[in-house]
Formats: structure tokens, sequence, C-alpha cells
């Protein structure tokens, strides 16, 4: 390569006065960035903010309505994503983009210039990146059999080894804990300090505090602060990040009534997961019982046997004092379900206010009963009502007439949560049982501080709540105990006062004394 | 006596299954695309003619090529039809077929007005793979056949290798099962759709040059007698896989092969029988194999 050539081989990459609208929201108003070759540019705002509309301009998903893109200080114009590939600038999209049939091998090769599908190379290449960032995902499954974690953490090793000049990354360690993300962000200086730039959108201060050189913060659609994070500290990027932060959630103690759900002994399997080995646990009404484990020890399943939609090979489930493993049932029987992978239980194409009501079309009548007093009436109550949810959860914007999928991501995970917690919930048959996996994914602080409020009060309204999260500030700050999953069998057992982040990590990575829990 | 009948319906079939395979081996890619050809029968009979028409000015390899023209430019219309225009696949689809049958009858009798004799052309000669023709049944059966056959086992063999190894397949598979992802890692859709789409065109229109200049020599009209349809039969049968397809081909094939020489036999049953007998497979397996095909996708729902 000749020495002209080397020099370009850095890419700068600047917006300068772009503003976007989709009908009559107004995403971005005249917003600039400015990502600089070696340097780790960090975009944060609330939900809704208008960060991934800023990246998918800057990535060529789609164009700005006016303003300046600059690549190297000069003007261009990216008309695709192919195009933008070919300019070196590479995305992992908060909605992942995977093809679910493919591997992560096929998925590399994909995009590839070269006609021949070259395997064995893009093997390599997927393990050297793999080893390099200290990470481990199975590269020959389709993507779509991977549990979510390691999906996400597919996406980014699959877009590190396309190789990138300039790399934006719309929060890609959202569904990811400590574990999983490894020594990633090591891997990001590293090729920081070899002239790469990045894009990191997040909203996890820790992440702008260890690995970001600047900080661009965005607060409905508008550009609020830029500059280098140097000099900052982590309150004043929390208060730029969202603003003042509400109160911590004060832990008053419950009273505990009879048991909600209660495992003896189940075994399960899954091609996803860690089997599930001689489980056994119990959730009482006004108990909230928090789930650890490195991704891929049987959370997501023992989550999905407890609502009854994963069956069980051995053992007992009993739910809401039934033994029936349906999920009819379960909604019948007040059970909150909100799974880790949101695009699971939004329907993108659907309107907000019909994901609200999607329970109305339930074959059970009970939960349709419930849904049609609180939504029934003139289609303006209806509306009406909806609204109001909307409001109360802060999904924004309120407005239910709008498509789900284009809410911003934190939008959509307020919006699962306001249905399962709303519609689990009504005067005569509050929720019995409320399962979430990861609740609070994609939402900014104060959102994730509401949501965790709202499991709190789930749970003094008489809710046994089961709550698995890879945060463990999360547990810590809500759960009565914390069991801890390791390969699918349940490895410890903490009580609040005895849960430390350390004591729980050293359990989740197999530390802990052996046969705790029996 | 009779072996000999059951070699010639042997050897029958592998002619019949030719054309089919040809049209299947462009619908399986069309429809990996997640698109649906509805207009191959007439896609496959404007190529008959267009290839009889060629053959007899320039010979029956330029004849080929002609067909195969015409079946791109009327997928051509189709993507016209379908991408600027927003019109329904399905029903552009049979429009083409109501076309294409149409406009070769009308353009034939243009050529040949009703009352004149039909013109026969000189068809592509057949090769006997010397030594290898002279096997006792193997040999009439596989190795006395026009060029075109053969040239069948590099095809296939291609389109499997194009679906398994090359990136060409891999954007193909990811437009037709997850078209939002693959745009976001870079595939560009509609250029995908479209290009399966003038690929399935061209295989089509070839396979109708393949029945006329190919092997018959001459056209009336209807020539295709439905094929087209088999074809879309035939692809779902084979699971949308170039061998599969290439099986459910010579399946389809050996029944019509015995229902046109069969009856002498002397089984004694009624000629209904032979007639229907190949339909009436394609059929069976076709419920048989969609059955499984619809368990192998439920599998990892249930789990
Ligand atoms: N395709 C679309 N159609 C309509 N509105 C959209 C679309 N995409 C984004 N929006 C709106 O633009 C605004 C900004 O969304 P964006 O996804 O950029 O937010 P964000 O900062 O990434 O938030 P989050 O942290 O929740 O991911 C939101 O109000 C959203 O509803
Ligand atoms: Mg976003």
């Amino acid at each position: 390569m000749v020495a002209s050539h080397q020099e370009t081989d850095h890419v700068a990459l600047a917006a300068w006065s772009v503003s976007k609208s989709f009908g009559a929201v107004q995403a971005l108003t005249k917003v600039g960035i400015d990502v600089q070759p070696g340097r780790v540019h960090a975009l944060v705002g609330e939900n809704g903010a208008g960060k991934s509309t800023l990246a998918k301009i800057l990535a060529g998903i789609q164009p700005a309505d006016s303003g300046q893109l600059l690549l190297n200080d000069r003007e261009v114009e990216i008309s695709g994503r192919a195009h933008a590939k070919s300019l070196g600038i590479n995305m992992v999209p908060q909605q992942l983009s995977l093809v679910h049939d493919l591997s992560l091998v096929d998925n590399l090769l994909l995009a590839s210039p070269r006609l021949r599908a070259r395997r064995s190379d893009a093997r390599a290449a997927l393990s050297r990146t793999l080893d390099s960032a200290g990470v481990q995902v199975d590269i020959d499954a389709p993507t779509g059999r991977l549990g979510l974690a390691h999906r996400q953490l597919g996406e980014i090793v699959v877009a590190l080894a396309e190789g990138a000049r300039l790399l934006i990354l719309d929060e890609p360690t959202a569904s990811l804990g400590p574990h999983e993300v490894g020594g990633l962000f090591a891997h990001l200086r590293a090729l920081c300090a070899q002239g790469t730039a990045i894009l990191l959108i997040t909203h996890r201060v820790d992440e702008v505090l260890t690995v970001a050189d600047d900080v661009t913060v965005l607060s409905h659609g508008h550009q609020v602060f830029t500059g280098p994070t140097e000099g900052l500290d982590a309150n004043r990027i929390a208060h730029l990040m969202v603003g003042e932060l509400p109160e911590a959630i004060a832990r008053a103690p419950r009273e505990r009534g009879d048991a909600v759900l209660t495992l003896t002994e189940v075994d399960a399997v899954s091609d996803v997961d860690s089997d599930l080995q001689q489980v056994s646990l119990e959730v009482r009404r006004g108990e909230i019982v928090g789930v650890a484990g490195v991704a891929g020890s049987g959370q997501n399943l023992l989550a999905e046997v407890a609502v009854g939609i994963a069956p069980t090979q051995a053992g007992e489930v009993v739910r809401a004092g039934s033994t029936a493993s349906d999920a009819s049932g379960a909604l019948a029987a007040g059970v909150a379900w909100i799974p880790d992978h949101r695009a699971d239980a939004v329907v993108p194409g659907m309107s907000v206010g019909e994901n609200l009501t999607v329970y109305a079309a339930s074959v059970d009548p009970a939960p349709r009963a419930r849904v049609r007093t609180r939504f029934s009436g003139r289609r303006a109550q209806a509306v009406a009502a909806q609204a109001a949810v909307l409001t109360e959860y802060d999904v924004r914007p309120h407005d239910p007439t709008l498509a789900a999928g284009n809410l911003s991501g934190g939008n959509q995970q307020k919006l699962l949560v306001a249905r399962e917690l709303d519609a689990a919930w009504s005067a005569e048959s509050p929720a019995s049982l409320v399962v979430a996996n990861g609740p609070t994914q994609g939402m900014d602080l104060r959102a994730s501080q509401a949501i965790r409020a709202r499991l709190v009060t789930a749970a003094e309204r008489g809710a046994g709540v089961l709550v698995a999260s890879h945060d463990l500030d999360e547990l810590l700050d809500i759960a009565d105990r914390v069991v801890v999953l390791v390969g699918g069998r349940i490895a410890d057992d903490i009580p609040a006062d005895e849960a430390t982040a350390a004591r729980i990590g050293r359990a989740m990575s197999g530390l802990a004394r052996a046969g705790a829990n029996s | 006596m009779n072996s000999a009948l059951w070699i010639a319906i042997a050897a029958g079939a592998i002619a019949l299954a030719t054309p089919l395979i040809i049209a299947g081996l462009g619908e399986t890619l069309v429809e990996r695309a997640g698109r649906l050809n509805l207009g191959i029968e007439g896609m496959m009979a404007m190529g008959a003619f267009v290839g009889i028409w060629a053959a007899s000015a320039v010979g029956p390899w330029m004849g080929l090529l002609a067909a195969l023209a015409a079946g791109v430019v009327m997928a051509a219309a189709m993507n016209l039809a379908v991408y600027r225009f927003g019109a329904n696949e399905v029903v552009v689809g049979l429009a083409m077929t109501i076309l294409g049958l149409g406009l070769s009858t009308y353009l034939y009798l243009m050529w040949i007005p009703a009352g004149e004799v039909n013109r026969s052309v000189e068809t592509l000669p057949t090769v006997s793979l010397g030594p290898l023709a002279d096997v006792p049944v193997l040999g009439p059966v596989l190795f006395q056949h026009d060029i075109m056959v053969y040239l069948l086992v590099p095809l296939v063999l291609g389109f499997w290798a194009l679906m398994r190894h090359t990136t060409v397949g891999l954007r193909i598979h990811a437009v037709g099962t997850d078209p939002e992802s693959a745009r976001l890692r870079g595939v560009r859709v509609e250029r995908v759709g479209r290009g399966t789409l003038l690929a399935g065109g061209a295989m089509a229109g070839l396979a109708g040059g393949v029945i006329t200049a190919g092997s018959i020599g001459s056209f009336t009209p209807d020539i295709t007698a439905g094929r087209g349809y088999i074809v879309l039969a035939v692809v779902i049968m084979g699971r949308l896989s170039p061998l599969g397809v290439t099986g459910g081909s010579l399946l389809f094939a050996l029944f019509q092969s015995f229902a046109l020489l069969g009856q002498g036999l002397g089984l004694g049953l009624p000629s209904e029988v032979y007639t229907t007998l190949p339909y009436v497979v394609t059929l069976v397996v076709l419920v048989l194999s969609s059955r499984a095909l619809v368990r192998a996708r439920l599998a990892p729902m249930r789990a």
C-alpha cells in the first residue's frame, strides 16, 4: 500500500446541523457531532432523545432531512448501508441485524464482495476476534438459536471481523453483564489505538467513564453538551444523561403471603440455554426473588418454565395454585411476563395501542374480560385509556396510534413493561406473579429506576416477583434474595442482607460452596 | 419385448424431465429469495415459440439463446410492474402466464397461418456417449440423449454450489428469510429480488426453448401443456433445493412417460388412469413432503 493511501486509512466523520423528523415527531434538530480517529466518542441521552436516529444517518441506514455529513472534511452523500460499508463505516444497530437462519460465519460472509463463500477464512477471522476480545460464542449455530446475550455479542464480533475504520455501536451491551462483556472494551480501546474511530451509544455511566474520550449529549433531539470526558465525574455524567435522578428506592419490609410459584426438582432441556437440573425454588406473595448467572446459565429457561412456556422433563411446577403448563392459563392466572428479547413480545407493525391490548384476542375469557373492562367502550374512550397507560409508564410519545416499531428502543421496552404490569393488574385481580427477564434493558437511568420501583410496588400489592438480570446492581437494589444459576443448577441462594456484588459474582463463576442449595 | 418398452419409458422420462428441471432450478432461486413467479407457464410458452422461430433461421443453439432472452424480457416486465408500480406479484405472474400463452399462439399464427403446413426445424443432435451408450439398460436410458440432457449435470451442480458455496446464495437465502436484517447488513434487498426473478425468467424461457428447439423441432399452440404449473409443484416438493427439484422432476416425468408409453404394456387399465397418474402422484408426494416441511419449520418453535 502506498503512503498516501495510508493517510486516508483513518476516517473522521462529522455531522453538521443535521435535522430529521418522522411525521409530527421532530427526532433531531440541527445536531452536530464529530467522531475522530483514535478516539471513542460516547453519545448519550434519555430514551427517545434521537441517538439511534443520528447513528442510523451516519451509517447510511436512513437519510437526514437536512444538514451535512463530512468524511475527512469533505462533504459526502451516503446512499445506503452498502455504500457506508465501502467507506469503512460499520454499525451494530440497536435492533440487532443478524439473519437468524444463518450462522455467524455466514452472516459475516453475507455482505462480502467476493463471490465464493470462504467459510474457513471467515471462521478463522471470527475465532481471532473472539480470542482477542476474550469472549465466547458459538459461530456455527444459526443465530436465531442463540440466546439474546450471545446474539448481541455475535453481532459485535461480526462487525469487528468485518473491519471498520469507523465503528458505530448502538447500546452494544444492553443485554450483557460484566462476565459477557469480558475484554470487549479493552479490545475496542486497542482498535482505537490503531486509529479506528468509535461512536458508542450507551446508558451506562461506567462505560462512558472508562472508555470514552469525548461525549455528546442529546435531549429531545437537541444537542445539549459536547466535549471531552476528562474532568467529568460519574454524577456529572449521569446528570448530563437524564437530569436530576429520583431518590433511591426505599426498602420497606413487606409482608409475605403464600407461595405463588413453586418449582420442585425441575429438569428441563433447551437447545439455546443450559438445561435445568434439579431446580427447586419458591416465590411467595410480596417477595422479590432475583436470578443471576452468566449468560446461558439457564436463567432464560427458568423464566420460561416459570410462566409455563417451556415444557419440563421432570419435577413439578405449581403456578398460582395450578400445575397446568400453558401460556393462556398463565395469563388467566394473572402472570405478567417480560421476556428478555422484546422483539418476541412487541409486534412492531401493530400500533402501540394494539400492543397494549393484544391479550384481548386471547382464547381464555378471563383476561379478555379484564382487558375489555379496562379498554372497552367507544374508540375514543379506549384510546384515552391507552394514552393514560402510556403516560403512566412514560412511553414517549404518548400516542397509541403510532406503530410500535417506530418507538425508540427504550420506549419499546417501556411499552412491553407497561402492557405486562398494567394488564396483569386491575382492581379485581391483582397480578399474582411477575416474571421479568432483563426488565430494564435499553432504558435510561431514570426509566430503569422507575421500573424497579414498579416491581417493588407489585410486590407490595401482593405479587410474587421473579426477576432475572445481568445487572447485579439492579438485583441488589430490589431483590429480597438472589439465586445464582451455574450451568442450569442453583449454585447459591443469597439473602439480601448478605448479598454483595462480589459474593454474587463469585457464585456466578462457580466458586460458591458446592451443594449450597441442598 | 416388455423390457424394451420399460427402457423406452425410462429414457423418455429423462427427456421429459429436462425442461422441468431447468425451469425448476430458476424457480428455486426465486422462491429462496422469498418471491414467487406464477408466470413460468407463460414464459415457457414464449420461450418455446421464440426458440423455434429463431432456430429456424439461425440454428438450435441460437434458438435456445433467443428463448432464454424471451424469458428475461418477460421477467423484466414483471419486475417493473412489481417494483416500479407496486403491483401484486401473484396477479402479475398470472397475467404473464395468460399473456405468454396468448402471445405465443398469436405470433405462431402470424408466422404460419392456419391451413399451412407447420415448420419443422433441426434440433440439438443426439449424442451417444461412446462405449457407455452400449452398456445394457443403463446405456440407452442414460447415455443416448441430446446434449442438453448431459448439460443438466453441471447445471444442477452449479445451482447447488451457488446456493451452498457462494455469497450470492447466502444473500438470496438472507433476503428470503429475513429481509430487514439483510438490509441492515448491507445487502441490497431489491436488487437480489430483481436478479433472482430475471434468472428465473431466463431459465423458464430456456426450458420452453428446450421443448421445441431442443427436442421436438416444431411448435404448436399450448405446447407447454401446464408444465409451468408442474414446475411450481416440483419446486415445493423438492424443498427449494436444486437436488430435490431434480428428483421431483424425474419422478413426475417418469409417470408421465409411463402414461405416454405404458398403454403398450397391456395392463388393461383405462386410458384415463394413465393420463391422470402423474398428477395424482405429484399431488400425493406434494402433500407428504410439505407436511414434513411444515413439521421441520414448527419444530424449533415447539422446543
Ligand atoms: N421510523 C420512525 N418513525 C417514526 N418515529 C420514529 C422513527 N424512528 C424514530 N422515531 C422517533 O424519533 C425519536 C428518537 O428516536 P431514537 O430511536 O433515535 O431514540 P434513542 O435516543 O435511540 O432512544 P433509546 O435510548 O430509547 O434507544 C423517538 O421519539 C422515536 O419515536
Ligand atoms: Mg436507540
